[in-house]
C-alpha cells in the first residue's frame, strides 16, 4: 500500500502481516472512540483507559483470525471493547500499567476544570446506566453500539453476524421498553 | 434523571502517545523486558477458548520437572486440605475478587498455589501466597452456566522464573517458570492435555474444571512468538472432543437469548453453534 491514507482493510493486511506500524495508525485512528465507547459501558474514565488498551491488545493477538469485511475496523473494535468490557479484561491494562517503567510518565497538568467535568460525566454515565440495566443485556449493547456510539445498523449486523432486522429490533425494543419506563435515556440518534 | 449523553472527550493529555507507545512495545517484535511480562500478562486474562498465546521457542529445550496426573471428575472433591483450609482459601479470594460468592472447583497444591472458583457471572483465578497479599485474584465475567463447546480455557499463562531476570528479588530466586492452562470442560470431557515445546502433560480434571502445569528451570524465560500451548480434551474412550488452536474456528451461543459465549464471532457471517451448559 503506497497511499498515503491507507484504508482499515489495508491498515489491517498490513497489521495481520506483523506491521506494529499500521496497527499503530489504526489506535490512532480508532482510540478516541473505543475510548468513549469503553466509557459508556462503564461511566468510569479510568476503566474505559484501560479497556481501551486491553481492547486493542486483544485486536493485535485477534489480527491474523479476522478478515476485516468493512471499510472501517471501528465497528469491531467496538465490538471487541463491548466484549472485552463484559469480560472483565481491565486487568490485563492494569498489569501493563503497573509493568511501566518508572520515569516513562509524562507530567500531566492539573486542571481542576477538567477534572470536575470529567466527575461531572461518570455521575451523568452512571444514572444513565442505571436506567438502562433492566434491559437485556443483548438490547443494551446494541443501544449502546448504534445510538451511543454512532455504528450504522448494518455494520453492527456484520461484525455481531446478525441480520440487520435484528439489530434493528433489539435497538427498538430498547427503546420501548425505556420509553415505557420513562427513562429519559439518549435514542434517537441511531441509523 | 439526565438524559444527555456526556461529551464525546480525548484521552487525558499525554496518554494517548503513551498507550500507543506500550502497545507497540507488546506488539513488537523485537524483545525487550516488557515484552514476556506483558504477553504473559495477555494470556492471563484470555477468557476465550482461542489460546493463540504467541511465545517463541527457547533457547534450549525445555525440562518438565512436574506432571500433574488426572484425577476423576466428582461433584464433593477431596481437594487435598482440610475443610477448613477449603473454606479459608475460598473466603480469602472471593474477599480479593470482590464479589458476592464463589465456589472453588479446583486447587493446585505445587507452588505456588492456585484456586479456580465459580459463581454464576464470574470466574475467579486466584493466586494464594503470591505477591504482597495473601490472595492475589484475576477475574473473567461472563455467563459461566454456558461453555463455548466442550471445554473452554479461562487462563493460559506463562510465568518466568524467578532467575530469569538480571537482579532477581530475594524471595523470587529459585521459583520455576511454568506455563498453566486452567478452565472448564463438560460432562463428556475425561481428559485433558496441554501441549508446549514437545511436552505433553495431563491435566488434573475435577468438579468440572480442570488444570495443567509444565514447570521450567528457575532460569527459564518465556519468549514472543511461539508456536501457542494447546489444550486439548477427550472423551473417556480416547476420542478428541476439541482442541485450543482449533476451537477459535467456531462461535457459540446461548441458544436461549442468542448471546455469545466465550468469544467473539470471527466472521460476520458466522453461524453459531449452541453453547453448551455448564453446571
Amino acid at each position: 500500500m503506497t497511499t498515503e491514507h491507507p484504508d482499515d482493510r489495508a491498515l489491517w493486511s498490513q497489521a495481520a502481516g506483523g506491521s506494529a506500524r499500521a496497527f499503530g495508525v489504526l489506535f490512532d485512528r480508532h482510540a478516541k472512540a473505543v475510548y468513549n465507547h469503553c466509557f459508556r459501558l462503564t461511566a468510569s474514565w479510568a476503566e474505559a483507559e484501560d479497556h481501551l488498551q486491553a481492547t486493542f491488545l486483544l485486536a493485535w493477538r485477534k489480527r491474523a483470525e479476522v478478515r476485516l469485511e468493512r471499510a472501517s475496523a471501528l465497528p469491531w473494535l467496538l465490538t471487541v471493547a463491548t466484549n472485552v468490557v463484559r469480560n472483565g479484561q481491565r486487568s490485563l491494562a492494569r498489569r501493563l500499567r503497573n509493568l511501566r517503567r518508572v520515569g516513562e510518565e509524562p507530567p500531566v497538568p492539573d486542571h481542576a476544570d477538567l477534572v470536575v467535568e470529567r466527575l461531572d460525566d461518570q455521575r451523568r454515565m452512571a444514572e444513565l446506566l442505571k436506567a438502562v440495566e433492566k434491559l437485556p443485556r443483548n438490547e443494551r449493547e446494541a443501544l449502546a453500539l448504534c445510538v451511543w456510539s454512532g455504528v450504522s445498523y448494518a455494520d453492527a449486523a456484520a461484525v455481531l453476524g446478525i441480520t440487520e432486522g435484528s439489530v434493528r429490533a433489539r435497538v427498538s425494543k430498547a427503546k420501548s421498553k425505556l420509553q415505557q419506563d420513562r427513562e429519559l435515556v439518549p435514542t434517537g440518534e441511531d441509523r | 434523571m439526565t438524559s444527555m449523553l456526556p461529551p464525546t472527550r480525548d484521552l487525558p493529555p499525554g496518554r494517548h502517545p503513551q498507550i500507543r507507545a506500550e502497545l507497540e512495545r507488546a506488539v513488537g517484535r523485537r524483545r525487550s523486558r516488557l515484552t514476556v511480562p506483558i504477553l504473559a500478562a495477555a494470556a492471563a486474562v484470555f477468557t476465550v477458548a482461542v489460546s493463540v498465546v504467541l511465545l517463541r521457542p527457547g533457547p534450549s529445550d525445555p525440562t518438565p520437572l512436574v506432571q500433574i496426573t488426572p484425577s476423576p471428575t466428582s461433584a464433593s472433591v477431596d481437594f487435598g486440605v482440610p475443610p477448613e483450609t477449603v473454606a479459608e482459601i475460598e473466603k480469602g479470594c472471593v474477599n480479593a475478587g470482590g464479589v458476592g460468592k464463589a465456589t472453588l472447583r479446583q486447587l493446585v497444591l505445587e507452588e505456588p498455589r492456585f484456586a479456580l472458583l465459580y459463581a454464576d457471572d464470574v470466574a475467579l483465578r486466584c493466586e494464594i501466597g503470591v505477591g504482597a497479599g495473601e490472595y492475589s485474584v484475576g477475574s473473567s465475567k461472563g455467563d459461566m452456566r454456558w461453555l463455548p463447546g466442550h471445554f473452554s480455557v479461562e487462563e493460559a499463562r506463562d510465568v518466568p522464573g524467578g532467575d530469569a531476570v538480571p537482579a532477581p528479588k530475594p524471595a523470587d530466586t529459585g521459583r520455576r517458570a511454568f506455563r498453566q492452562v486452567v478452565g472448564r470442560v463438560d460432562e463428556k470431557v475425561a481428559r485433558v492435555t496441554l501441549s508446549a515445546d514437545n511436552q505433553v502433560v495431563d491435566a488434573k480434571v475435577v468438579n468440572g474444571t480442570y488444570a495443567a502445569r509444565i514447570y521450567y528451570p528457575p532460569t527459564w524465560r518465556f519468549s514472543v512468538n511461539d508456536p501457542a500451548p494447546v489444550v486439548r480434551v477427550y472423551d473417556a474412550a480416547g476420542n478428541l472432543l476439541g482442541s485450543s488452536d482449533t476451537s477459535w474456528q467456531t462461535c457459540y451461543e446461548n441458544p436461549q437469548t442468542g448471546e455469545l459465549v466465550g468469544s467473539v464471532r470471527q466472521h460476520p457471517a458466522d453461524r453459531c453453534q449452541p453453547a453448551v451448559p455448564w453446571k
